[in-house]
């Protein structure tokens, strides 16, 4: 399978057919379900963007915060996340309006791209085209990889540069400016992508070239690039008031949280008999710190150190999310097409059968884990990535389903009932329904709910109760309970799923539509009478 | 060289015998496959994973109405005297606990009707099949 013969990448057509199809997995009906909370906070932010400038918090109606208020000071000006993702959707608004599929595109192209990328960069560094072309199909049918790069979010451009910088590391910047400047440029945008990226990243690329490439690190250039890089960071460390964030890091949960980014590495990217035989073939040459004479074995175990550091590092934070992890998927795809290679120089029929089980099911993945009794998340269905499934056939049946999930659900039900500026408040997903309504949407996460003349006009109590970072819960779950849901307002069941995130891409969380019945319905209050506030 | 090749005559049929045991094992538990072909083991299995959950989330509510309890003693009774050194807890404190413990129920609750979902969902699969 692998040949040293280079075929220039854009004339191979076994790429242009994976990216043909990768442009229909990642670019088809990009709106089949509507921006969930997270993405309608960059979506929010970024219409601000198009009336303000700049991102603002608050347009006067509604209040765009998940964290009851922390993301800014008194001007509102957006300081909890950086803004190159909110410039990326806004950019997209201004060209494509203001529209589910427009704040999508971006993202969705970018992960496209990344998908060339990674062929680019396995043919570029190592000229073979059987690892590159095996990296790019691993990557495009990746379905955790497709669900992240179709959201309005910051997760495939994190991706993206991870790439980019990767590429340009096993470059000549030693010697280069171009590609010494490009490495700069890349860490400077990953902190404007997202910091906690950037932090993990170039920590563990330090690590793992610290071990395997020190020969090719030459000190003062790097001096010069990271006092250039920081240049550059230092002003939007003070400005995204990271030091406040890193006060809410709970070192007591460390072990708990590193456990469970390795689990879900294991459960949904990298199968754990994959990473168990990867482990017992280095133990030797990492015991004895000898990198192995093969090129393309050493940069694998590059990157599996710049994956496991960067487990090792994220665990820090403060809350555990796979979506942090997602930058790195492109490298377990460039990792699984290795293994498969190997697997292909020793049996020809077993590496098929290999490559036909990671790309078609995700047995390999969970069958192991279950023998070893390792629980499955407790929201465990059929409709999961964490049961045995296709996970493809998942995700088709659900770009094509017509079933409406939660957030779009409730967002027909008051386009077509309630008034423009009539006041909702819901305990959860708040931000979709500023959104695609024209109402004010109270309560979510934003903190403590501010003195209303009369009780809200529609009530929306979602069935999982939220609860910040103190453990409690949110002012709007404790707001509601003390309303007289049942003398003052009419309840209206509606035909969809009470399920809390939507739209959701983290695969332990992603319930695929359709969903069987029954399931919980979401309810929505109406206010019956002219009632004072209680 | 000979040991070598022993080897690599036990690792081959180890792999391929290794990927096809996944593939028996990923069928037989691939719900598609499994509700058709024996849907009530299939389906017994599912129930006591729901069930081993519900007790783990049961267990976890218990503590919390303990704790909720305890605090309703003490807020009516006064702390057991101890040592003059014993730093008893503030009032905020003792709110802020309760808070949290209560926050701890509600989402306890909601994930019993959670879970009572999925084994009416199973349920209604068995049906079918009847």
């Amino acid at each position: 399978m692998p040949q040293k013969r280079f075929l220039p990448f854009n004339l191979d057509p076994v790429l242009i057919a994976i990216l043909v199809i990768a442009a229909f997995l990642l670019l088809y009906k990009l709106d089949h379900r509507p921006f969930w909370q997270d993405e309608a906070e960059t979506a929010c932010l970024a219409r601000n963007v198009l009336k303000y400038g700049i991102p603002i918090g608050f347009d006067g109606i509604n209040l765009i915060s998940q964290e009851e208020g922390r993301e800014y000071r008194t001007d509102y000006v957006w300081r909890w996340s950086p803004w190159a993702q909110i410039y990326v959707a806004a950019a997209a608004f201004k060209i494509g309006g203001l529209s589910t599929t427009a704040g999508r595109l971006p993202f969705a192209l970018i992960g496209l791209v990344s998908i060339w990328l990674v062929y680019f960069l396995v043919m570029r560094r190592f000229g073979d085209i059987g690892w590159a072309r095996m990296s790019a199909l691993f990557l495009a049918f990746m379905v955790p990889f497709l669900l992240f790069s179709r959201q309005c979010r910051y997760y495939s451009l994190g991706g993206f540069l991870a790439l980019v910088f990767i590429f340009f590391f096993r470059g000549r910047w030693q010697s280069r400016l171009g590609p010494a400047a490009a490495l700069v440029a890349c860490m400077v945008l990953l902190f404007y992508t997202n910091y906690l990226l950037l932090f993990s990243f170039a920590a563990s690329v330090a690590v793992s070239a610290l071990l395997l490439y020190r020969k090719e690190l030459p000190a003062r250039r790097i001096v010069w690039m990271v006092i250039a890089a920081a240049a550059l960071i230092i002003p939007g460390l003070g400005f995204y008031q990271i030091g406040q964030q890193s006060g809410l890091m709970d070192l007591t949960l460390y072990p708990c949280q590193f456990g469970r980014y390795l689990t879900d590495v294991c459960r949904y990217v990298v199968p754990l008999p994959l990473g168990v035989v990867l482990l017992w073939r280095w133990r030797r040459l990492l015991a004895a710190r000898r990198p192995p004479d093969s090129p393309a074995e050493k940069f694998t175990i590059f990157l599996s150190i710049i994956i496991f550091a960067s487990i090792a590092i994220l665990a820090l934070v403060p809350q555990y999310s796979f979506r942090y992890l997602v930058h790195l998927l492109p490298f377990c795809a460039i990792i699984l097409a290795w293994i498969t290679l190997q697997v292909w120089q020793f049996s020809r029929f077993s590496a098929v059968f290999l490559a036909l089980l990671l790309i078609c099911t995700n047995w390999l993945h969970v069958v192991p884990m279950d023998l070893l009794g390792m629980e499955r998340p407790p929201l465990n269905d059929f409709n999961m990535l964490s049961s045995p499934n296709i996970p493809l056939r998942l995700f088709l049946f659900e770009i094509n389903s017509d079933e409406q999930d939660s957030d779009q659900g409730i967002a027909i039900f008051l386009n077509a009932h309630a008034q423009p500026g009539d006041t909702v408040m819901t305990t959860y997903g708040d931000l979709p329904l500023q959104f695609y309504t024209s109402c004010r949407v109270l309560g979510s996460l934003q903190g403590k709910v501010p003195e209303l003349s009369k009780l809200p006009d529609w009530v929306i109590v979602r069935h999982l109760p939220g609860r910040n970072r103190d453990e409690r819960l949110f002012d709007s779950e404790e707001y509601v309970r003390r309303l007289r849901l049942d003398e003052d307002y009419q309840a209206v069941a509606l035909p969809c799923l009470d399920e809390r995130y939507g739209n959701i891409p983290n695969p332990h969380a992603h319930w695929f539509l359709p969903l069987t019945e029954p399931f919980l319905n979401i309810i929505i209050h109406h206010r019956q009478s002219e009632t004072g506030n209680d | 060289m000979i040991r070598r090749l022993k080897t690599d005559s036990f690792k081959k049929p180890a792999l391929v015998g290794g990927l096809l045991l996944v593939f028996v094992l990923g069928l037989a538990n691939f719900p598609d496959f499994a509700l058709r072909l024996y849907p009530d083991s299939f389906l017994d299995g599912q129930l006591r994973r729901i069930r081993r959950n519900t007790i783990r989330i049961q267990g976890r509510l218990d503590c919390a109405e303990a704790t909720l309890s305890a605090l309703d003693h003490v807020r009516e009774n006064g702390l057991p005297h101890f040592h003059e050194g014993f730093s008893y807890p503030s009032e905020t404190g003792e709110k802020q606990t309760t808070r949290r413990v209560k926050a701890q129920q509600t989402a306890d609750y909601a994930e019993l009707t959670e879970l009572d979902y999925l084994r009416q969902r199973l349920g209604r699969l068995r049906k079918n099949d009847e």
